[in-house]
């Protein structure tokens, strides 16, 4: 059986030409915009939550600052 | 610092062999943006003439055809392949170009004409062949008339080739509510031709 509307899809596609170049980098665009944002979330957020943690009155266990802390200022006793 | 996904010059190494399948496990394996650019050198074409068939614009189809493979993109790792990996990528092309569609269109008024353009009419069971034989310049023109619903329903039943079970997935819907909805297209296809060409189609 005759199929006319694989024809007609033939036909569109020579009579369209698709900007491949521009949709790839489009895409290309997109997905690394997206993946930067999540970089930049995944870097910041946990210092985001800190800082809401210390403005709550919280502290923020955090081992590191204790140590330097000392070093900076070493008991004098 | 922004990756470059689509590189073409790695691209040319991939064999043009790699199944759908294949090239999808290798891309969620590895992350390499060769296995991605297999699918989309292979479907891209079509993708891009099935959004310009439905929007009618080459400026839409692009940025539908763009937005399109960056759904496809982020969601490979949820293609259960219980269906074939074009299925699925057609079934994101459909639903996507007739979400933009209803956006665009004032819907109220498409359903009102609907109803007054195609009232009670019995129609007998149209004839796939009926359909699928038609003049092919004349195809254009009735698909452009009727629905964009309707169209995009007879596209993927005589264009794709879809079994009703594909159809019920992509749209979501029973297997009566689409054999319903393929009739329904049918009839409008065949009055709409009857009008423009005053002839049995």
């Amino acid at each position: 059986m005759r199929n006319s509307f694989k024809e007609l899809e033939d036909l569109e596609m020579q009579n369209v030409s698709m900007p491949s170049d521009a949709i790839k980098k489009g895409v290309s665009s997109d997905i690394g915009i997206m993946k930067y944002v999540s970089t930049i979330v995944e870097m910041y957020f946990p210092k985001i939550a800190d800082l809401f943690i210390g403005l709550s009155g919280s502290e923020v266990n955090s081992n590191s600052q204790k140590s330097k802390h000392s070093n900076r200022y070493p008991d004098l006793n | 610092m922004f990756i470059n996904l689509l590189n073409p010059v790695i691209s040319g190494a991939v064999s043009k062999s790699t199944t759908d399948e294949e090239a999808i496990e290798l891309y969620l394996e590895t992350q390499n943006s060769k296995y991605f650019n297999i699918l989309y050198d292979r479907y891209s074409p079509k993708v891009f003439g099935k959004c310009f068939s439905l929007l009618k614009s080459e400026t839409k189809a692009q940025d539908a055809a763009q937005e399109i493979f960056v759904k496809v993109l982020l969601n490979l790792s949820k293609f259960s392949g219980k269906s074939k990996f074009s299925t699925w990528l057609y079934s994101i092309t459909y639903n996507f170009c007739i979400d933009m569609i209803r956006k665009n269109k004032k819907s109220i008024g498409v359903l009102v004409d609907d109803i007054n353009a195609f009232g009670d009419e019995v129609i007998d069971e149209i004839e796939d062949s009926e359909i699928m034989e038609t003049n092919v310049l004349r195809l254009k023109v009735v698909l452009n008339k009727i629905p964009a619903d309707d169209k995009a329903i007879l596209l993927m039943k005589y264009q794709d080739e879809f079994s009703i079970k594909d159809i019920c997935g992509i749209l979501n819907k029973s297997e009566s509510a689409v054999k319903m909805k393929i009739k329904r297209a049918k009839e409008k296809f065949v009055k709409t031709y009857k009008e423009l060409y005053k002839e049995i189609a």
